[in-house]
């Protein structure tokens, strides 16, 4: 795997974890409101 | 005054501070307390925020006492390298698991925010990741304790000391930074997402509590505030390599020193609009109170002083 290749399968990898992590968290938020 | 000075004056922070916490917060869970449980989570995350300082102060402290060209030993007989990168690696896994415990107590105190009770979840991990840090960070004090006080070791300890043995995680993680070049760029492409995040939500809130946008109320610019943090969290974890690979860069560079402390206020600023009344009560179409303007043209000037330090680094601190 090229360099560029590695780099930006990882960046991206690392953004969607972010989001899914981003999400658990934001629907916490929601819990126990009712 | 120098940084190994620092070091010295905040190294008892961590393992003191945690000890503390973590007394706080096994009272306030026995005791169903949640002032308390608020107050404790406070002081894992002002712990967490001195941990920064206190680690990176250690290296320029090894810098001060083991300037010698063969960079094996140091111009300071009376001290180990070996010993002093047992205490490095010790102190970096310490710190990990620091950062963990005061994510999650920010967590708690966002969430206790928004539903007015801490959720079982994220106590029960601030409970175990304080637990194991307190763990840690005892060790890494001992180890560090063994560098200038030879009298508290075991014959056997001060052997295994002075040996070269396996290589501590500091020097692992370093080396593993250098080697592949991939990391560097993956980690400097990240510290860019984290930062965008971070300024981007940061701003918003600074300027809805400063008059624009007042048709928003602020509990909706709050629900944002974990992106912040989860920005903050990849800058971290992305700048600790660069830190640990290279950490002679950064321990000699004033505008990194500048940059430092800047995080350090900031890092107040953000518990301010995360757990105080002043901004949470603000609705839609409300004006902010002056203390809660001030907070917010502060991180302002923080935020954009933190960017502008760390973009400066190669050109005012001569960095790389």
């Amino acid at each position: 795997m090229s360099l560029a290749a590695m780099v930006v399968t990882i960046v991206f990898g690392a953004v969607v974890a972010l989001g899914v992590v981003g999400y658990l968290i934001d629907k916490s938020a929601d819990r126990g409101k009712d | 005054m120098n940084l190994a000075h620092i070091h010295l004056l905040l190294n008892h922070f961590p393992t003191v501070g945690m000890l503390v916490g973590l007394g706080l917060f096994l009272i306030s869970l026995a005791g169903k307390k949640d002032d308390l449980k608020q107050a404790s989570l406070v002081v894992f995350l002002g712990i967490a925020l001195l941990a920064l300082p206190t680690y990176m102060s250690g290296n320029a402290a090894q810098e001060v006492i083991c300037k010698s060209p063969d960079k094996i030993t140091c111009t300071d007989h009376g001290v180990s390298k070996a010993l002093i990168e047992k205490h490095e690696g010790a102190a970096l896994l310490a710190l990990l698991f620091m950062e963990i415990t005061g994510a999650f107590a920010w967590l708690g105190l966002w969430q206790y925010r928004r539903m007015s009770r801490f959720p079982r979840g994220t106590l029960a991990a601030v409970a175990f990741f304080s637990l194991v840090t307190f763990g840690l960070m005892s060790q890494a004090a001992n180890i560090g304790g063994e560098i200038r006080h030879p009298e508290i070791m075991s014959a056997e300890e001060a052997a295994a000391a002075q040996a070269a043995g396996a290589q501590p995680l500091g020097r692992v993680v370093a080396s593993f930074v250098v080697a592949k070049t991939w990391v560097w760029a993956t980690c400097e492409t990240l510290h860019f997402v984290g930062l965008c995040l971070l300024f981007g939500i940061a701003s918003l809130v600074d300027l809805r509590i400063l008059g624009f946008m007042k048709s928003i109320s602020f509990s909706a610019l709050h629900r944002l505030l974990p992106w912040a943090v989860l920005g903050f969290g990849i800058n971290m974890i992305t700048g600790m390599f660069f830190f640990v690979a290279a950490y002679d860069q950064y321990t000699t560079n004033t505008v990194y020193q500048w940059k430092l402390v800047l995080i350090m206020l900031a890092g107040l600023n953000v518990l301010y609009f995360t757990i105080f009344d002043e901004p949470w009560v603000l609705g839609p179409g409300d004006n902010a109170p002056p203390m809660a303007k001030f907070a917010a043209a502060s991180a302002m000037v923080l935020v954009v002083g933190v960017i502008f330090c760390g973009r400066m680094l190669p050109f005012l601190g001569k960095s790389f």
